[in-house]
This record gives structure tokens, sequence and C-alpha cells, in this order.
């Protein structure tokens, strides 16, 4: 009996030395959006926040799976993702071996969602992401920075061949929120301009890409509108290869 | 410090023991009793439910429910904020106008389920207010607030989208959908103006048909 009780705590106490992934302050403030929203140009003040250092991993992503059964691949309702989630694991509660240090992708925004709650934490919003990702190592906004613009573009992401936080951080002490996976933000399905169907005759297509183009605020910034079309047009329900998450969470 | 370390290893024993069955007792009591309950919802809920979503909302009344606790009658679901001057008046008296098409064709009526995406602003008295606006009553309509931030999570479901804007006001998709009474999207309709889109005004009756004849069926 006695055995068999003291196991669980250390457990716990393993895991969490184990999968803790720290959240870093950061201070906010006035900001220059690349999105447009409304007829501010892109001005707007970001409040302080936390934000994980490193992406969700996949060892990470495993304990809460094992926690909140549901969302086993094999449990999940269709309604909250595609055939996609998770199906690069060898089972439902078994990553491929060596990358458990891997960001998770082929995860759907609800369960991005439900990972983050389950934290006592929330999906970063897309201004918080914005914000956290114009810096570099060196300077909060390092956005004129034309050599870095190209960089970023031409990293892409490569398909998460590799562990969340090899990177160098930025100056917040963030890492990998370029070159490694995409990410959901908390208010993915706000992004595009033409959320407004007082046009009903507003065909889906234009509506999601066309429609998201008129938004930016600086179109010389490829390398997050590209993210931007991508995450606006995209369901809750959708999984890709190469799109994790991280979580947010107000300062203490 | 020593006598500390005494006292510690002194007491250990008869500490240690009871908490060490209280660390194994106690999850398997609240498994106990957490696992049918799971169980049997997963059974009877089908997969493309969205009352498989663990969400809570408030009623006009202020009353605190859980979100599948709305399963059970079909429903017309949309999305609003009472704010909203342009828009959302159009979406609930269409929403009226769906019901009272079926009225005069004598057909049963689902309620509107009136979710506010401006839960911050739209409190229960802010709802209820909105209701006599309209002159709704509780067997015509519920309005409801997501609690917990989770007003994204269930416009998500329903794939009805918004942003706020500077000026507190939304933009948002216009929509009403037919949820039956498992919780399944069995239509939606984006016609906010002039006469309600007839493919949708069948689907409701169709569902509600068979809601009803399965209804009566168990009762006999």
């Amino acid at each position: 009996m006695k055995g068999k009780g003291s196991w669980i705590p250390l457990l716990c106490l393993l895991s969490t030395v184990v999968l803790a992934n720290e959240y870093v302050p950061l201070p906010g403030g006035p900001f220059h959006s690349s999105l447009r929203f409304g007829d501010n140009g892109g001005e707007v003040v970001v409040e302080g926040y936390q934000l994980m250092s490193r992406p969700v991993r996949e060892a990470e992503f495993l304990a809460f799976v094992q926690a909140y059964p549901q969302w086993r691949r094999d449990r999940i309702p269709r309604l909250f993702a595609d055939a996609g989630y998770l199906s690069h694991w060898d089972r439902p509660l078994a990553p491929r071996p060596g990358t458990l240090n891997f960001p998770v992708t082929r995860v759907s925004w609800f369960a991005a969602d439900a990972y983050c709650r389950a934290r006592g934490a929330r999906l970063p919003a897309w201004l918080e992401w914005e914000f956290a990702a114009a810096a570099d190592a060196r300077q909060t906004d390092a956005r004129d920075d034309a050599d870095r613009r190209r960089r970023i573009l031409t990293l892409g992401t490569p398909g998460a061949y590799r562990d969340a936080g090899e990177s160098m951080p930025n100056v917040y002490g963030v890492h990998d929120l370029h070159g490694l996976v995409w990410e959901w933000p908390w208010d993915h399905a706000s992004m595009m301009a033409a959320a407004d169907s007082r046009n009903v005759d507003t065909e889906n297509p234009l509506r999601y890409c066309g429609g998201s183009a008129l938004a930016f605020s600086d179109r010389r910034d490829y390398a997050v509108i590209k993210r931007v079309a991508l995450l606006s047009a995209l369901s809750a329900r959708t999984t890709l290869s190469n799109l994790g998450f991280r979580c947010a969470k107000e300062l203490p | 410090m020593k006598a500390n370390r005494e006292e510690n290893t002194q007491s250990r024993p008869a500490v240690s023991r009871p908490w060490d069955c209280l660390s194994v007792l106690l999850p398997l009591l609240v498994l106990t009793m957490l696992i049918p309950q799971a169980v049997r919802g997963e059974q009877s809920l089908p997969g493309d439910s969205v009352y498989a979503l663990s969400a809570t909302v408030q009623n006009e009344k202020g009353e605190t429910l859980q979100w599948r606790d709305l399963r059970g009658q079909p429903r017309l679901v949309s999305m609003v904020y009472t704010r909203c001057r342009m828009s959302c008046p159009l979406i609930i008296h269409q929403g009226m106008s769906v019901q009272q098409r079926l009225l005069e064709e004598g057909s049963a009526v689902p309620r509107l389920l009136i979710i506010s995406m401006d839960p911050d602003h739209d409190t229960p008295d802010v709802l209820t207010e909105t209701m006599a606006r309209y002159r709704l009553t509780p067997g015509r309509a519920t309005f409801l607030r997501p609690r917990d931030h989770q007003e994204r999570t269930i416009a998500a479901l329903l794939d009805i989208r918004f942003r706020q804007r500077d000026d507190g006001g939304f933009d948002h998709t216009n929509a009403w959908l037919l949820l039956d009474a498992d919780g399944r999207i069995v239509a939606r309709t984006e016609k906010m103006a002039g006469a309600p889109d007839p493919a949708f005004v069948r689907e409701v009756e169709a569902v509600t048909a068979s809601h009803h004849s399965k209804a009566q069926g168990d009762h006999r």
C-alpha cells in the first residue's frame, strides 16, 4: 500500500520537472500591427502578458491527452478535429520515439484551446503573438530589418524536425516564433476583413483570401501576411503538419 | 533545526500512512464517480454534436447552466451582441420571422437560442431587457452569455466568425443555424433580409416533425 501510494506524487513531481514549459513576461505597449483593425491603421496598444517560451511539445501534449482522454485521436468528436489529428503518432498514446521534444503539430484549434484551458492558461491573441514575434535577439521591434525579413520568409516552417527551444531566444526570452512551426492564435477566425456579412453576396474564396489582403497595414511584412492568410482561412477543426501552438496568461 | 528533524522523523509513520492511502483512494473515488457519466455521455452523443463541448453559459435569468444541458429539443441558434444597431436586430427579427412562418403553417416552433459574442457587456440584466424589447417570451427564446471566454469556442463550433472593433462593436457573420435535439447542425441560412429562406424553413419543419413523432413514440 505504502509503496503504491508514494510513486504517484513522485511521478507528478518528475513530470512537472521534465515537462515544465516556462512562461516569460512581455511588457506590452504601443504597437504597430501589420494587420489593420478598423480605422486605426494598425496602431494598437497591447496589454502586458505572459507567453510560453517555446511551443508546446509532443511530450506535453501526450500528458494532456493522457489526463483528458476525450482528446485522444481515437475518441475526439469529429466536430473538434479533422482526420489528421495526431495522425503522425504511432498509437493514440504513443508519439514517435525520439520526437518528444519536437513541437506538437497536427492539433486543431479546439484541441489547442482545450490544452491551454486545462493548464489554467489560454491561447494568445494574434496581437500578442505578433508583438512577441516582432522582436529579435537584440531589439523589441526588428521588423524594419530587411535582412531579417528575407530570412524569416525563407525559413518558413521546415517541418518541425527539431526540438522546440533550440533556437536563439528573442529579447523577451521567447524561442521559435519563426522558423519552426506556425501557431494557432485564439482569435484566428477574426483576422480577415470581411467577417461582416452585411455584404450577403460575398463568396467564400473572396471572404477568406481577397478579404484578408485588404486588411494589412504593412504589406512589406510578407512573412506575417503569409501566416495570417493561412490562419484566417482555416477552420477550427483543421490540423496541419506544420501548425502547433503555445499558451499565454495574464501577468501575475 | 535539529529538533525539527527529530519531530519529522517521529511523526512520519503516523502521518504518512493515511496520506498514502488517500493519494490512491481519492483519485479512485473521483474516477468511479466520473467514469460512468463520461462513458454514458460519449455513447449517446453523436460525434458531430455541438454539445460535446464542455462549456458554461448563463441565461437571461442569471441561471448558470452547462452548454450540454441545452440538448433535448431542436433549436434555432445565432450569435449577436446587444449594443449592435444594424445587423443584430435584423438577425433577431429574421429568427422571429422563421418562427412566425412555422406558426402560420401550423408547425411546431423551436426556441431561438440567441448567444452573445459580447459576454462582458451582455449581462443577464441587459439580456432580459433586450428580450423585452423584442417582446420575446421564455417559451420563444433564450438569451445566453458564454462564461470563461468560451464565446469563441462556441462560435467556432457554429462557424460564426466575429471580430471586435475599436469602437467596442463587432464585425460578425450573420447566420441562423438549425440544431436537431442531439445538437447536430442540420441547416444554416445567412439570408437576413426579407422573407425567410424557404429551404431553411422546410428543414426546420422536417426536424421538428421528426422530433415530435419520435417523442410521441417514446411516450407510447
